[in-house]
């Protein structure tokens, strides 16, 4: 079983605190939301857990081991922009990452995209931004890791691709095995695919519990719940 | 394959600028060989000047090369390969290099045909005797020090290009200060590299197992004016030892090991 654990976890950008003494373990938590508003510190969290940032003060470890970039082989993380090679093709991009990461499914990236209408032949610059989107998420969820993280796959979508990424994420997760961490504004659109909630502000998190007893204890939907915990 | 895979992304990064550069490098060349038969065949000395432009050139195209990929944000999936960071550094080195090593021969064939060329030309004065014989004496000496500047041209240059990544990695882990930090340690290193240089404890460490002698002069001077000339001066003679060699590639595999280790837990995206 693989844990995640931040342990007092702060992180300074120079004089300015984008997180304060987080603590939290996730271990196998399904579909993960990261709720908060902007500069709430969400992208920091899911960039730490990624090995991307170094924290300023405190420890993550996944399964005991401290995160490091090199935990990428245990920890697939999707940025909110657009990051992938330009100038490749989307077959290009699935190759190189087929060749680049041993734990990518081509077979899978290939079927995703074809069933969501993408032209392989065509270069990522040449994409829609919500053909790229589509090509990110399928990439990432080609991947065979424990920890998937998704910065705002949503954001800036329209409704029709926002579905189709929902969609993915819920038929090609494996959550059995598989934690999604995603961060979202959109509340409402995902709750109904979200396992366990964290609401973070102000660079501190102010309250993470499954949505089941969320729902038990409080009798109200995440979108009310949210407007209690970060108002 | 994660190897092909990341040679070929690296070359398809860099390509385009490195065949605007070779085409540079040929226009400039022409260029001075044409303005050696119009002006004065002593043009032909700026092509060695050029020798000098190559120290810096890996250097500045590794630091290139990083800042595209955070620039393009593309840093998101370079970082977040599962391969080790001295996997994703080398890849970018040797596509460099590779290029690196093309332009240095394309400058060194250059300058051999515009020596020859200055040879011609002072040929065709009729007080040119003296000046085409100083002129061979020049050529000769270039001829002996090829495999020297094929061999400390690219050591030098991965030295800085080595220096100039170290400065750009502490920029990006610890933001602010990581710039001025990174200059000072990477002046005062390089200080104390060319100060250790001259003691005997790099002598006992380096100097075994004689390859060869390179004999050169001292130095050659050109007089341009009303009074063309070239003198030449002493002959040197230098060794070269396998154990400089063993030192060169050591210090190299300890400041890449140093390079890797910070990309894999320092460095960060933001």
């Amino acid at each position: 079983m693989t844990v995640l654990s931040l342990k007092d976890v702060s992180k300074r950008y120079g004089r300015q605190h984008a997180l304060r003494n987080v603590t939290m373990t996730l271990s196998n938590n399904g579909i993960v939301g990261l709720i908060g508003p902007n500069g709430s510190g969400k992208s920091t969290i899911l960039k730490l857990i990624a090995g991307l940032l170094q924290p300023t003060k405190g420890e993550i470890t996944l399964s005991g081991e401290k995160v490091t970039r090199r935990s990428a082989d245990q920890i697939a993380f999707l940025a909110e922009i657009d990051s992938l090679y330009s100038y490749q093709t989307v077959q290009e991009t699935v190759q190189f990452w087929a060749n680049t990461t041993p734990d990518f499914s081509e077979k899978k990236a290939v079927e995703m995209l074809e069933t969501l209408d993408v032209d392989l032949t065509k270069k990522i610059k040449n994409l829609s931004k919500g053909n790229r989107a589509r090509v990110k998420l399928a990439l990432i969820i080609s991947r065979d890791v424990p920890i998937l993280l998704m910065d705002e796959p949503l954001s800036g979508l329209d409704p029709m691709v926002r579905e189709d990424i929902l969609r993915m994420i819920v038929s090609y997760v494996d959550v059995e095995r598989q934690t999604v961490i995603l961060s979202t504004h959109e509340v409402a659109e995902v709750e109904p695919y979200l396992d366990y909630v964290i609401f973070v502000k102000e660079g501190e998190v102010r309250l993470e519990e499954s949505v089941e007893s969320l729902r038990e204890k409080r009798g109200t939907n995440l979108v009310e719940t949210m407007k209690e915990v970060l108002l | 394959m994660s190897w092909s895979a990341l040679l070929k992304k690296e070359w398809r990064a860099s390509s385009t600028p490195f065949f605007i550069g070779v085409v540079g490098i040929i226009v400039i060349f022409s260029g001075i060989y044409y303005a050696m038969g119009r002006y004065s065949p002593f043009l032909f000395l700026f092509s060695y000047l050029s020798i000098f432009a190559h120290l810096l050139a890996v250097g500045l195209d590794l630091l290139h090369n990083l800042r595209k990929e955070w620039k393009e944000n593309t840093v998101y999936v370079w970082l977040n390969l599962p391969l080790p960071g001295w996997q994703l550094i080398l890849s970018k080195l040797v596509i460099t290099m590779i290029e690196f090593i093309i332009t240095l021969m394309i400058t060194l064939g250059f300058m051999y045909v515009l020596t020859n060329r200055a040879i011609d030309l002072f040929g065709q004065r009729a007080d040119g005797q003296e000046l085409v014989a100083g002129m061979e004496i020049f050529k000769e000496s270039f001829v002996e020090m090829i495999p020297i500047i094929l061999l400390v041209i690219p050591f030098v240059s991965i030295l800085l290009a080595f220096g100039i990544l170290f400065i750009y990695f502490m920029g990006k882990s610890y933001y602010r200060i990581g710039w001025i930090l990174g200059t000072v340690v990477v002046v005062v290193s390089f200080y104390g590299l060319i100060k250790f240089l001259d003691t005997p404890v790099f002598s006992v460490i380096s100097e075994w197992g004689l390859i060869r002698h390179f004999s050169f002069p001292e130095q050659i001077m050109f007089e341009g004016g009303s009074e063309t000339a070239i003198e030449v001066g002493e002959v040197l003679t230098l060794p070269l030892y396998a154990g400089q060699i063993v030192v060169g590639i050591v210090l190299l595999i300890a400041m890449f090991s140093l390079l890797s280790w910070m990309l894999d837990r320092k460095v960060q995206v933001g």
